[in-house]
C-alpha cells in the first residue's frame, strides 16, 4: 500500500491548494449553495450586535407569536421574544458546540491515531481493538446516561460527545500517518535527531491535516444533529441559552397554535448541517482524493 | 391584536360549552376506553413506591377505603362502607364493604385491611405513604368487616389521607407467603390481583394493559367492557392519538386546545385545578427576610399576564393560599397584589435597597443578586422561571436563571435549604398538605417558613373533623398567610381534558384523579 | 479461525468492561438519585429505607464490585426502578427493536445500495445529482423533526397510518396491521443510515470501476452488464459490508429517539426512560446486552466477508 510516490502534492504552494480547493468548490453545486449560505449565516451572526434587532433574550408578554414586522424580522415566540435574534444566537451556540465537540473528537481521534500510527506493533494493536470495540457499543445510551445524570451544560455536551465519537478521526488519521511514516521526509527527520514527540507533532501530524479537516468538518455536522436528537429527549443544552435544538423542541409544545416556530430552527439545522458535510465531501475532493473512499 | 381577542372568545366558547358535572348513572353497557400513561408503571402493587404511571392504572384495579369525589372533590367512604372516629380523633374505626372477592375470586375480609397497612408501616416496604401512618400505633381486626385504627396523637384527617392513592388494599392470601412485597415480581409486573373496577387480562410492560371489567365489582358492573392503557411518552404524540381515535381521553395544555377545537368527536373539560405553582424564597437567607422585601417582589412581577401567556383562557393568579378547588374552604377576602413596579422600588427604597448608577439595586455596597432555580421538564414552570427573571431584573436586581434536574441539584438544594429561590408547583390534594408545607416543622418547608400563628390554627384543623371548624381556621391561615407571604403565588390554572365523545361520565378532573370512579365511563 | 474469533470476542469484552465501568463510576460521582427518589414530598425516612433496601446506602466502590461480581455470573441483575430482571425487561422489548431495527436494515439495503449503483453507473447525470441532493438532505435532517412531519402528513391530515404505538389493541395479530405500524418509523430511522450506504457504494463501485482487473475485463470484451454485475458487484460491495457492521449500534442509538416519538415498545425507548430515572442497572445492562449482540453480528459479517473475498485472512 506504501506509495514511493514522494509527496509532491503537499509541494504544492499554498495558492495552489486553495485554487484546487476553490475549484472543487465550483463543480459541486450543493457545496457552492451551502458555502454561501454558510457564510452568510457565519457573518450575520457576527454582526449580531450591530444589527437593528431586538435581544435574544428579551420577554416581552405583549407580544407574544406576533407575525414578522419591521420590529420582528420573523416575528416572536412563545414569551415575545424575537425570532429572528434568538435564531442568530441559537445558532452561534450550535454551531459553536458543533465546532468544539468535533474538535475534541478530532483532538483525541489524532492523539490516539498518530500514537497508533506511529508506534505500531503492540501500541498500534491495543489502541486499534480498543477504537473498534468502541465502535460496537451503543455509545449513546451512555451518552444518554451522562447527560442525564451530569445535567446538559455546554461542558458536559462537548466533553461527552468528544469522549463518544472519536474512532471516526482516530481510524482515518491512522491510516494517513501510515501512509506517510515511511517517506523520506519522515526518514530523514529521524536521521537528523527527532525524537518520537517531535516527529509525531512536527511532522507527521501536519501531513494529516487534510484528513483532520475532513473530519472536523463533517463532524460539526453530526454534532449538532446528535444535539437537537439529546434536546428532543429533553437533554439538549439547557434554556435559557438558546440553541437551534432546543429551539426547535420548544416549538414542539406549540405546534398546533404556531407552526412556523419550528420550521425556522429545523430549517436553519438542515442547511447549516447540509453546509458542512458537503464542504467536508469538498475538503475530500480537494486535498486528498485518496481519502474519499475512507469515510470517517 | 383584534384577531386575537376574537381567538380568545372562541376558545372560552367552546370550553364553557363542554363544562358539565352531571353523571350519568343509567348508562348503555359496553366498548372499552383507551387512555394514555406516559411512562411504564413502575409497580403494580399500589403500595410500593411508584410514581404517576402506576398510581393511575393502580385505582382501577384495586380498591382503597376512602376516595375523593371526582364531580364533587369530597372524601366518600369507598371500599369501607362507613367509617366513625372517638371524640379525640385516636381511634378510627372502619365498616368494610361485605360480599367482596378479590379478582380470582377468595373473599376480601379485614384481615387483608390489617396485612395492608402493617405492610406500609413495615420500614422495609419503603411505602410512600409511611409519614400518612406515622401515628398509627396499632390495626386491629374486631371482625371479618371491621379494622379498628389506634394514633398516638390525634389525626383529623386520617380517613382523607387514604384517599390519596398508594393506600389501596393490596390481598393477604396472594402476597403473605412472600419475605418482601418485592419478591413478588409477577404481581408487580403483570398479573396484579386487586378488588378494583377492572382487572388484568394482557400487561405488555412498556407498550400497554389490556384491562377487563370485574364482573363482580362491589359498587356494581362497570359500564365498559374494559380499559385499555398506552405507554407514550410524548405528550404531543398523545393528542395525536387522540386525532387519530388510538386514544380516548388526554390531559390538555392549552397551547394543544386549537388541535382538538372545531373536531366534533372530541369534547373538552375544563375544572378548577386542586395545586398551584409557586415561587418560593428560602427564608434562610438574609435577602427575604424582611416580609417588605417579599411584598416588593410580589409588585414587580405582572402575574396576570404571565398567567395568561403560560396558560391562556385557563391561568389566573390571586394571593389566597387555598387551591379555589376545595370549595368547602371559605376564600380569604383579600386584595390582589397588583403589578406596579414603582411601588415595588419605594418599598424596597424603605427597606434600604436603592438602584446605583448602573441601575443595579444596592445596599450597603451589596447587589441584589440571587438565582432562580428551575426544575427541567414542566414547561410552563420553565418559562416562568425566565419571565420572572426578566420582571426581577427590570426593577435592577440581578438574576440567574438555573435550570436543572428534578432529580439532581433541584432536589439536593430544596432538601439541603440551600437555593435561594425556587419554582414550584404544589399539589394540594387534601388541605393536610398546606400544613405540611407552611407549619414550622412541616415536612415539605424546605423554605423555612415559620409563624406561630400559622402553626396554631393547622393544629386546629388537625383536631377537628367538623368540616366547618376546619373551614374557619383554613381562611384565617389564608389571611395570615397574606400578611407574612411564604412564597408568591403565580399560577391557578384551570386544567384540561380532552376526550373522544363518544365517551360518557367522563368527570371535570384530571385522569389520575378520575380513575377510582373509572367503572361510569361509558362508550355510547 | 477460532483463535480469530475469541481474540475478536476477548478484545470486545475488554473494552465494554472498560466503557461500562468508566460510565458506573460517572453516574455514581454525579449528584442526584433515582427518578423514584426524586420526589420532594417524599418523606425522607422513606427515601432512605427505598435506598438501603436497593443497596444505594453503599459506597461507590462496594456497589460496583457488588454489580460486576453479578456481571461476571452473567446476571444483569434488576432494574433499580422495576426491581425486575434486567435481562427480563430486554427480552420483553427486543422483538420490537428487531423488527424496527430490521425494517430499517431492509430499507437502507435495498434502497441505499441500488440508488448508489444507479448514481455510480452514470456518474454526474441529473439521475446521480437528484440522488445525491436526497442522500445529502437526508443526512442532514434532524431526524424527529422528520418524524413529526410525516407524523402531521400521513397520521393526522390524511389519516393513512397511524401516527404511533406497534399494533391495533384487542385485535388479533394481524401482518398488515403490523406493517402499518411499522412504515413510519421505519422510514424515518432508515433515512440516514439509507443516505449514508448509498454515497458509500457510489464511491466504492467507482473506485472499482477504475481497477486494472474492470479493465482487462473490459478489454476482453465482455458486455457491460457482465462487468457491472460480475466483477464490480462483488468486489464494491466487500467494503460496504462494514459499514453495514458499523451501522447496526447507530440504528440502535438512533432507535431509542424514533422509539420515543412513535411510542414504538423496544429498547430504545426503555434506555431514555432508564437515563432520564437514572436507572443505572438497566441502563448498563441494556448498554451491554446490545454490545455483545453487536460484538458477535460483526464476527458474522467478518466471516461472511472471508467468504466473498477469499484474499483475506484473519490475524
Amino acid at each position: 500500500m506504501a506509495t514511493a510516490s514522494s509527496p509532491v502534492k503537499r509541494g504544492r504552494g499554498r495558492r495552489n491548494q486553495w485554487q484546487v480547493f476553490l475549484g472543487a468548490l465550483a463543480k459541486n453545486k450543493l457545496a457552492l449553495f451551502g458555502t454561501t449560505f454558510l457564510i452568510f449565516v457565519l457573518i450575520t451572526m457576527a454582526a449580531a450586535p450591530w444589527l437593528p434587532i431586538p435581544s435574544p433574550t428579551r420577554i416581552n408578554l405583549a407580544e407574544t407569536f406576533q407575525s414578522p414586522s419591521a420590529r420582528h424580522w420573523l416575528g416572536t415566540d412563545e414569551n415575545g421574544r424575537d425570532v429572528f435574534a434568538r435564531l442568530l444566537a441559537g445558532g452561534r451556540v450550535s454551531i459553536a458546540v458543533g465546532f468544539a465537540a468535533a474538535l475534541m473528537t478530532v483532538v483525541i481521534g489524532s492523539a490516539l491515531g498518530v500514537m497508533a500510527g506511529y508506534f505500531g506493533g503492540l501500541t498500534d494493536r491495543l489502541i486499534m481493538r480498543f477504537t473498534d470495540g468502541l465502535l460496537a457499543v451503543p455509545v449513546f445510551f451512555l451518552l444518554l446516561a451522562v447527560v442525564a445524570i451530569w445535567g446538559s451544560s455546554i461542558t458536559v455536551l462537548v466533553v461527552a460527545l468528544g469522549f463518544t465519537r472519536w474512532m471516526g478521526p482516530a481510524r482515518l488519521i491512522r491510516g494517513e500517518i501510515l501512509r506517510f511514516k515511511t517517506m523520506e521526509f519522515t526518514v530523514a527527520a529521524r536521521a537528523l535527531g527527532a525524537g518520537h514527540v517531535r516527529l509525531m507533532v512536527k511532522h507527521l501530524l501536519p501531513q494529516a491535516m487534510p484528513a483532520l479537516i475532513v473530519a472536523t468538518s463533517i463532524g460539526v455536522g453530526n454534532v449538532m444533529l446528535i444535539e437537537a436528537g439529546l434536546s428532543f429527549l429533553g437533554l439538549g443544552i439547557s434554556p435559557p441559552t438558546p440553541s437551534w435544538g432546543n429551539m426547535l423542541t420548544a416549538s414542539q409544545f406549540y405546534m398546533w397554535t404556531a407552526p412556523h416556530l419550528a420550521v425556522y430552527p429545523g430549517v436553519m439545522i438542515l442547511l447549516t448541517v447540509m453546509a458542512f458535510n458537503t464542504l467536508g465531501d469538498v475538503f475530500r475532493d480537494a486535498l486528498d482524493p485518496r481519502l474519499r473512499s475512507s469515510g470517517p | 391584536m383584534v384577531r386575537c381577542l376574537r381567538l380568545f372568545a372562541a376558545l372560552t366558547v367552546a370550553v364553557a360549552f363542554a363544562f358539565s358535572l352531571a353523571q350519568d348513572l343509567d348508562a348503555p353497557q359496553g366498548g372499552i376506553v383507551q387512555i394514555p400513561l406516559a411512562t411504564t408503571p413502575g409497580s403494580l402493587n399500589p403500595i410500593l413506591p411508584s410514581e404517576l404511571a402506576s398510581a393511575i392504572i393502580n385505582w382501577t384495579m384495586f380498591s382503597p377505603l376512602t376516595a375523593v369525589n371526582p364531580w364533587t372533590n369530597e372524601v366518600e367512604p369507598y371500599l369501607a362502607e362507613s367509617y366513625d372516629a372517638n371524640d379525640d380523633l385516636t381511634v378510627w374505626t372502619f365498616y368494610l364493604h361485605q360480599g367482596v372477592t378479590w379478582h380470582d375470586g377468595e373473599p376480601f375480609t379485614a384481615e387483608d385491611v390489617k396485612f395492608t397497612f402493617d405492610a406500609i408501616r413495615d420500614p422495609e416496604t419503603a411505602a410512600t405513604t409511611a409519614p400518612d401512618f406515622a401515628r398509627v400505633t396499632d390495626v386491629e381486626v374486631v371482625d371479618d368487616h371491621t379494622v379498628r385504627v389506634t394514633l398516638s396523637a390525634s389525626d383529623g384527617f386520617f380517613a382523607d389521607r387514604l384517599s390519596l392513592g398508594g393506600n389501596e388494599i393490596i390481598p393477604k392470601h396472594v402476597l403473605e407467603g412472600f419475605d418482601s412485597l418485592y419478591d413478588a415480581v409477577d404481581f408487580i409486573s403483570r398479573n396484579p390481583i386487586g378488588t378494583g373496577p377492572f382487572k388484568m387480562r394482557n400487561a405488555q410492560p412498556g407498550s400497554f394493559y389490556e384491562l377487563v371489567a370485574n364482573e363482580d365489582f362491589f359498587r356494581g358492573r362497570p359500564f365498559l367492557d374494559g380499559l385499555t392503557f398506552r405507554v407514550v411518552p410524548d405528550g404531543n404524540t398523545r393528542v395525536t392519538q387522540l386525532l387519530t381515535r388510538q386514544l380516548d381521553w388526554v390531559d390538555l395544555e392549552a397551547p394543544q386546545l386549537p388541535s382538538v377545537r372545531n373536531n366534533a368527536n372530541i369534547e373538552v373539560t375544563t375544572f378548577d385545578s386542586l395545586g398551584y405553582q409557586l415561587f418560593a424564597w428560602n427564608l434562610l437567607n438574609p435577602l427575604f427576610q424582611d416580609v417588605r422585601v417579599r411584598i416588593a417582589m410580589t409588585h414587580a412581577v405582572d402575574r396576570r399576564s404571565m398567567a395568561q401567556t403560560v396558560s391562556p383562557n385557563l391561568g389566573n393568579v390571586d394571593d389566597v393560599y387555598i387551591p379555589a378547588g376545595v370549595e368547602w374552604v371559605e376564600r380569604p377576602d383579600v386584595e390582589y397584589r397588583e403589578y406596579d413596579p414603582e411601588l415595588a422600588l419605594q418599598i424596597l427604597s424603605e427597606v434600604g435597597w436603592a438602584q446605583n448608577s448602573d441601575g443595579l439595586l444596592e445596599k450597603d455596597g451589596e447587589t441584589f443578586s440571587f438565582y432562580i432555580l428551575v426544575d427541567r421538564g414542566d414547561v410552563q414552570r420553565e418559562q416562568m422561571g425566565l419571565i420572572l427573571q426578566q420582571y426581577f431584573t427590570d426593577i435592577g436586581m440581578d438574576v440567574e436563571y438555573v435550570l436543572a434536574e428534578r432529580g439532581g441539584r433541584w432536589l439536593d438544594e430544596t432538601r439541603a435549604r440551600t437555593f435561594d429561590t425556587r419554582l414550584a408547583a404544589f399539589p394540594l390534594p387534601n388541605l393536610d398538605w398546606a400544613q405540611r408545607l407552611y407549619t414550622c416543622s412541616g415536612p415539605f418547608n424546605s423554605q423555612s417558613y415559620c409563624n406561630e400563628e400559622v402553626d396554631r390554627l393547622f393544629g386546629e384543623v388537625l383536631s377537628t373533623i367538623d368540616r366547618q371548624e376546619q373551614s374557619r381556621a383554613l381562611t384565617e391561615v389564608g389571611y395570615v398567610l397574606y400578611d407574612d407571604p411564604p412564597n408568591m403565588v403565580l399560577l391557578w390554572r384551570d386544567r384540561m381534558t380532552a376526550h373522544s365523545a363518544d365517551v360518557g361520565n367522563i368527570p371535570p378532573n384530571n385522569i389520575k384523579d378520575s380513575m377510582p370512579f373509572s367503572y361510569l365511563l361509558y362508550r355510547r | 479461525m477460532t483463535e480469530y474469533i475469541i481474540k475478536q470476542l476477548f478484545a470486545g469484552a475488554a473494552v465494554l468492561f472498560i466503557v461500562v465501568s468508566a460510565t458506573f463510576f460517572l453516574i455514581q460521582a454525579a449528584p442526584g438519585r433515582l427518578s423514584i427518589l426524586a420526589d420532594p414530598t417524599l418523606d425522607p425516612t422513606v427515601a432512605a429505607n427505598i435506598e438501603r433496601r436497593l443497596g444505594l446506602d453503599q459506597s461507590a466502590a462496594v456497589q460496583y464490585v457488588r454489580w460486576m461480581t453479578r456481571i461476571g455470573q452473567g446476571d444483569l441483575g434488576n432494574s433499580l426502578v422495576f426491581g425486575r430482571p434486567v435481562l427480563t425487561m430486554i427480552l420483553e422489548r427486543l422483538p420490537a427493536t428487531l423488527l424496527l431495527g430490521f425494517a430499517a436494515l431492509l430499507i437502507t439495503v435495498f434502497v441505499g445500495i441500488p440508488s448508489g449503483i444507479i448514481a455510480a453507473r452514470w456518474p454526474n447525470s441529473p439521475l446521480d445529482q437528484g440522488l445525491s441532493f436526497l442522500s445529502v438532505i437526508g443526512l442532514a435532517t434532524p431526524n424527529f423533526w422528520l418524524g413529526i412531519l410525516l407524523i402531521i402528513l400521513f397520521s393526522v391530515t390524511l389519516g393513512w397510518l397511524p401516527g404511533a404505538g406497534m399494533q391495533t389493541i384487542g385485535q388479533p395479530f394481524s401482518v398488515f396491521d403490523r406493517l402499518a405500524y411499522l412504515v413510519l418509523p421505519a422510514i424515518v430511522l432508515a433515512t440516514s443510515t439509507t443516505a449514508e450506504l448509498m454515497r458509500y457504494t457510489r464511491s466504492s463501485w467507482l473506485e472499482v470501476i477504475n481497477q486494472d482487473f474492470v479493465r482487462s475485463a473490459r478489454s476482453k470484451g465482455l458486455s457491460e452488464r457482465v462487468v457491472h454485475g460480475k466483477h464490480i458487484m462483488k468486489n464494491a460491495l466487500i467494503p460496504v459490508l462494514t459499514i453495514l457492521g458499523l451501522t447496526l449500534p447507530r440504528l440502535v442509538g438512533g432507535a431509542a429517539i424514533i422509539e420515543s416519538l412513535f411510542s414504538w415498545p423496544g429498547i430504545g425507548s426503555m434506555a431514555v426512560n432508564a437515563a432520564i430515572g437514572r436507572d443505572t442497572t438497566l441502563i448498563l445492562g441494556t448498554t451491554i446486552f446490545v454490545a455483545i449482540a453487536v460484538i458477535v453480528s460483526n464476527l458474522f459479517i467478518d466471516l461472511l466477508y472471508g467468504v466473498l473475498d477469499p484474499r483475506i485472512r484473519f490475524d
